[in-house]
This record gives structure tokens, C-alpha cells and sequence, in this order.
């Protein structure tokens, strides 16, 4: 009987570590869930993640229970900045033997990793969240099937996102909509 | 409007309007009187024979009293940073109710132990989750109940927005903050059941301070400005207590050896009635029918605990059937640590191959209803309180909670007819590593 352990979840946690230390990027649990969601989402990556939205955006608890497995078996660490509210995560020890585990997996979809942390891995953890939100709220209204104006739209972002100005959803949603990511409405 | 009251075991008396008494004696609503909460754990717990009725129940008194709270001491904030009106509390908090009740009304027979015979969700490529059935029997059968009383005239709540509610669906726009109320760390359905199971089983293991809780629930910031809901600096012990709660029951009751095996068996058997049944047009190769239609929806409530025990009874449930009425279930023989180390995987690894056909199942702790991770709840500081209301999240102060890892044991099974050729094997697996 073949054991069912998510070998490849573990492996792109330390490895979007490894890639936002090397880029000099501070990499908290926000920015891993939110990376996570646009690289199943947006890149079609099949990472197994389910995730559901909140006032905070999407989110999945089952990678904050991975997260915290992985460091625990030494993949990462996750610490308590001084002085902040938040946690760095970095990988640790045992980094290289969980990513050999799923290498086949890093490879396959190394390219897709790569451009999501090209295109989003240098952002504000806030942009992310908004970026994310959006993207999530396109999905919805496309899946359920529902036809909303870009004034409703942006509408919709701003009262679940109420500190988000309309400029800032604008821009936002224009970017997406010019990469492809979202449907373009009018 | 008139009121009434129910007797309950862990509230005392559940407050409820002539409207949801009528969402309460739906067919729908009351089909939850004949699903068990915890399954078969009263094979190894025999008071655990309370029901997914009681519980919604419970879930709706706690989930109000969390929202009354939270207004109550918060008004002002909320009115002026989410733009919410007296007349946006009292419909929210009529929304907040009727989620909180119907939340589990698409529960499979036995509960959770019977959502492993949910067909595959295209969308997500993964089985459906009783929760999608909750949605879906919510927007088909409780279309009329809910739109069409006439106190909904004060609010014009549709089915839709209480299903898109516990969905997280976007369309219920600023709702969606009240949604943690319903499922998330802090939620009042892990509220009622370590309380209602605890009670029923008669353990202690999943008592903790609700009263103290509710007083110090609070809204307030992340650490990114997302407005979330969390706990004042005066209830951080009792956050610690309903998260230490969370996880005794988890390693001494839901997890349970044997109780794990039942849920198994339980999941053969019905497996083998979906596709053996006589009215077998209401399954698909040992599956429910999807949740995609409303015809779909009344066929997949035709069947609850009655019906698996009558036919378990009649001698149609099938070889795991009979297992379970000798109570002669599969036995575990190897187990790793709550926390197991890549070294331990490994020879989890060994152990099964040696075994080979000899393993039934393997049981994870992260597959098995209520896992135990590590939990966080936002504490809002007392110095943050009338400024920023910027919260730090519990695991960050909490050395208790600080301390706690998440559980990711696995157990292998074998047949009780053959548990001493799996322990000579395990032996041997042990013996050649030197006696690890």
C-alpha cells in the first residue's frame, strides 16, 4: 500500500523560501499563502491547496498546518522578527533532502515557480493581498456565472477591502487585466 | 413575533424566533436528528450518541452570542471603518444566525466518517465536502422557508446569501468578516462541539472558558490592516485554553485508535450499499450523487444513520458490516510519533513494504475530521486597544501554544486474524535498523 504524504507541498515551501531569501525578499506566512494561491490559480500549477475566501483574502488552513510540519521536520524556519507583528520564513537543515523528495515535481513546474516569483515575489505583502483578492472575486463571479460591470466590480473589491482606495483597486485590476489574469470587463 | 425555547444540554435554554422554528421542522433540518455527530465513537465511548441536530442548534446560540458581543463593544468602530448601520448589524445578525444553523444541514450519514464516499468535485479535482451539500440543500429546499416568511420583509435575506455566506462567496461583500465567526480558528461550531462532545462523552478534555471568551471578543487589525476578528489581551487565556481544548480532544477522542477504525469500516460499508443498494439510481460506482442538482440534493438526503443501520441490519451492508457487529475491526500495529521525522517516514516506508498485502489502511492524523495544527488566534494588546488596534497573534505570546506542533501521525491497520503476522514482521523491519 503506497503512503500518501504530500512530498511536493513540503518541497515548494522550502523552495519559494530559498528563492524569496535569495531575492532578498522578507517572506512571512501572508506572502506564502498568497504566492501559493496565485501560482495554483494563475500558473495552473496542481499544488492541491483549497483555499476559501475571508475579509483577509484567500486562504488555506491546511498550508499554515504544512508550513508549521515543515519547520518542525527542519524544511524551514520560522521566526519572530524583533520588534514586528510578523514571521520571516527561511529554509533550514533539512531543506535539501525534503526538496529531493519531490524534485521531479520542482522541475516540471520549475518555470512557472520562476515567473510567479518574478512577476509577483518583489511585492508588498499588501499588493499581494489585493492582487490576490482580485483574482479571487474573477474567479468567482466567472465560475458561478455571474456578469458584473467593472464599476460593480471594483465596487465588490472596495467593500471587502474598505482601507483599499479606488485608485489603487483600479491599478491593480488594470495590471491583471493587461497580464491576462482577470477577465477584462467594462 | 413569537419566541421559543429548547432545552439543551450545554446552553441551558436556545432562544428561537417563529421563522427559524420553521427552517427547524423542515424535513431537511430535522433528517439532522438522525445523523450521529461522532459517528461510531460510541463503540469506544458509548454516551457519543448525540446528534448533528442539537449541534446546529447550539451553533447558531453560540455564533449570536459571539456577534452581540462584538457589536456591542465595537459599534463605533465598525460603523466607521467598514461603514456598517444599526440596520446592517440586524441583518447581518439574522444572516449570522441562519448560516450558523443550517451549516451542517448537508452532513452525510455518520457525519464526517461519510465523506469519503463524496464523488469528485471537477472543479477542484478532490471530493466534495459535506459542506457543498450544505450550500446546495440550502439554495434548493430552503428557498421558500427563508425568502418568502413574513419577518424576512425586515431584512430580504435570500437562501442565496446565507449558501454564499458559508461558501465565502464575494457577493456577500462586507458579510464576509462575520464569516470566521462560522468557520475558523475562533469559530462558534469548534465552540459547541468540544463543549457538547466532551459533555456526551464524559470527558473533560474539550472544557475550556466560553464564558470568558465571548466577553473578550473583539475586531480589530492584522499585521498587513486586514480587519479581522480576534480576542482582547484579558481572554488570551482563555484562547490558549479552547486551543489546548482542541487538541486533547483531538489526540484522545477524534483520532482514537479504534474509533479510527470504525470510521473506516464505516466508509466500506458505505461504499458497498451505494453501489449494492435496491434503489441503487441514487449512486454513482459507490458514491453520493454530486451536489448539483435539486434533484440530486433529495436523493442524497434519502439517506441518513436509519437507513445504514436498517439495511446494516437486514444483512446488506457487506463484509465490513459484519466486521463491525462482532466488533472485530482492523488493529493497528505500528504507529509513529504525533510528529513524525523525515527518518520516521521512512521507516513507516520500510514497515509497509515489508507488510505488503498484509495493510488494510494507513491512517493519517492530517486526513481525519477536526486535524489538530497549530492553531493561531489574534490577541489585540491592551496599549493597541483605543489606537491602532493592531493585533499579535497568540503563538507569538503564548508559550503553551508556542510549544504545540501539528499532529501528522500514521497508523497501519491489519486484520485482527492477522495482527501477529504483522507485529513478527514489524519486529523483523526493527530488528534489521538494531532495535530502533
Amino acid at each position: 500500500m503506497k503512503l500518501n504524504i504530500p512530498w511536493h507541498q513540503y518541497a515548494l515551501i522550502v523552495y519559494l523560501a530559498e528563492k524569496m531569501q535569495e531575492k532578498k525578499q522578507r517572506f512571512g506566512k501572508t506572502a506564502l499563502q498568497k504566492l501559493i494561491y496565485l501560482l495554483q490559480t494563475i500558473f495552473k500549477v496542481p499544488v492541491g491547496y483549497q483555499f476559501s475566501l475571508y475579509i483577509y483574502g484567500p486562504f488555506c488552513s491546511d498550508l499554515m498546518d504544512d508550513l508549521d510540519y515543515v519547520s518542525c521536520i527542519g524544511g524551514v524556519a520560522v521566526t519572530m522578527d524583533q520588534g514586528s507583528t510578523g514571521y520571516t520564513i527561511s529554509s533550514s537543515s533539512n531543506a535539501e533532502l525534503i526538496k529531493n523528495k519531490a524534485q521531479d515535481f520542482l522541475d516540471v513546474y520549475q518555470s512557472q515557480i520562476n515567473k510567479l516569483l518574478d512577476e509577483f515575489g518583489s511585492m508588498r505583502v499588501r499588493d499581494l493581498e489585493l492582487r490576490s483578492t482580485i483574482i479571487f472575486v474573477d474567479r468567482d463571479a466567472l465560475t458561478s456565472g455571474r456578469e458584473i460591470t467593472r464599476d460593480d466590480f471594483i465596487q465588490e473589491i472596495k467593500s471587502i477591502k474598505p482601507h483599499f482606495s479606488y485608485d489603487e483597486i483600479k491599478e491593480a485590476m488594470e495590471e491583471l487585466e493587461s497580464r491576462g489574469y482577470i477577465e477584462r470587463r467594462m | 413575533m413569537r419566541l421559543y425555547e429548547i432545552r439543551d444540554p450545554i446552553i441551558g435554554f436556545i432562544t428561537i424566533n417563529e421563522w427559524e422554528r420553521e427552517i427547524i421542522d423542515h424535513w431537511a433540518f430535522q433528517r439532522l436528528r438522525r445523523i450521529k455527530q461522532l459517528a461510531w465513537t460510541d463503540m469506544v465511548y458509548p454516551g457519543a450518541t448525540h446528534s448533528r441536530f442539537e449541534h446546529s442548534l447550539g451553533v447558531m446560540h453560540i455564533a449570536t452570542q459571539m456577534f452581540d458581543s462584538i457589536v456591542q463593544k465595537n459599534a463605533e468602530f465598525l460603523k466607521s471603518e467598514m461603514n456598517f448601520t444599526d440596520a446592517g448589524f440586524q441583518r447581518d445578525r439574522v444572516l449570522v444566525r441562519l448560516a450558523s444553523l443550517l451549516h451542517d444541514v448537508g452532513h452525510a450519514p455518520f457525519s464526517h466518517a461519510g465523506e469519503e464516499v463524496m464523488p469528485l468535485n471537477p472543479a477542484t479535482d478532490k471530493p466534495y465536502k459535506h459542506e457543498a451539500y450544505s450550500e446546495a440543500v440550502i439554495r434548493h429546499l430552503f428557498k421558500d422557508v427563508i425568502e418568502n416568511h413574513p419577518l424576512n420583509q425586515n431584512y430580504h435575506i435570500k437562501a442565496d446569501d446565507v449558501a454564499d455566506f458559508l461558501a465565502g462567496k464575494t457577493s456577500i461583500q462586507r458579510s464576509l468578516l462575520w464569516r470566521s465567526l462560522i468557520t475558523s480558528q475562533l469559530d462558534a461550531d469548534r465552540a459547541d462541539y468540544l463543549l457538547r462532545d466532551s459533555h456526551h462523552i464524559g470527558v473533560e478534555y474539550g472544557k475550556y472558558d466560553l464564558k470568558r471568551l465571548l466577553v473578550t471578543l473583539t475586531v480589530a487589525y492584522d499585521e498587513n490592516g486586514e480587519p479581522v476578528l480576534g480576542v482582547e489581551e484579558g481572554g488570551w487565556h482563555a484562547a490558549e485554553g479552547l486551543i489546548l481544548a482542541r487538541y486533547m480532544m483531538f489526540t484522545q477522542v477524534y483520532f482514537q485508535h479504534t474509533r479510527r477504525a470504525y470510521d473506516y469500516h464505516l466508509v466500506r460499508v458505505m461504499q458497498h450499499l451505494l453501489e449494492e443498494s435496491l434503489q441503487g439510481a441514487d449512486s454513482q460506482g459507490g458514491k453520493f450523487p454530486p451536489p448539483t442538482s435539486a434533484d440530486n440534493i433529495t436523493l442524497y438526503l434519502q439517506w441518513n444513520d436509519w437507513r445504514v443501520y436498517g439495511l446494516i441490519h437486514s444483512g446488506q451492508g457487506g463484509p465490513d458490516a459484519e466486521l463491525i457487529k462482532k466488533r472485530r475491526h482492523h488493529r493497528s500495529v505500528f504507529q509513529t510519533s504525533e510528529v513524525p521525522t523525515v527518518q520516521e517516514l521512512n521507516l513507516l516506508e520500510d514497515i509497509c513494504n515489508e507488510l505488503g498485502e498484509l495493510v488494510c489502511f494507513i491512517d493519517e492524523a492530517e486526513s481525519s475530521w477536526y486535524k489538530f495544527g497549530r492553531e493561531d488566534i489574534y490577541i489585540l494588546p491592551d496599549e493597541n486597544k483605543k489606537n491602532s488596534r493592531k493585533t499579535k497573534q497568540l503563538s507569538t505570546i503564548s508559550s503553551v501554544v508556542k510549544g504545540l506542533k501539528p499532529i501528522r501521525q500514521r497508523r497501519v491497520y491489519v486484520p485482527l486474524e492477522r495482527k501477529k503476522d504483522a507485529e513478527k514482521k514489524i519486529k523483523k523491519v526493527l530488528g534489521d535498523l538494531g532495535g530502533a
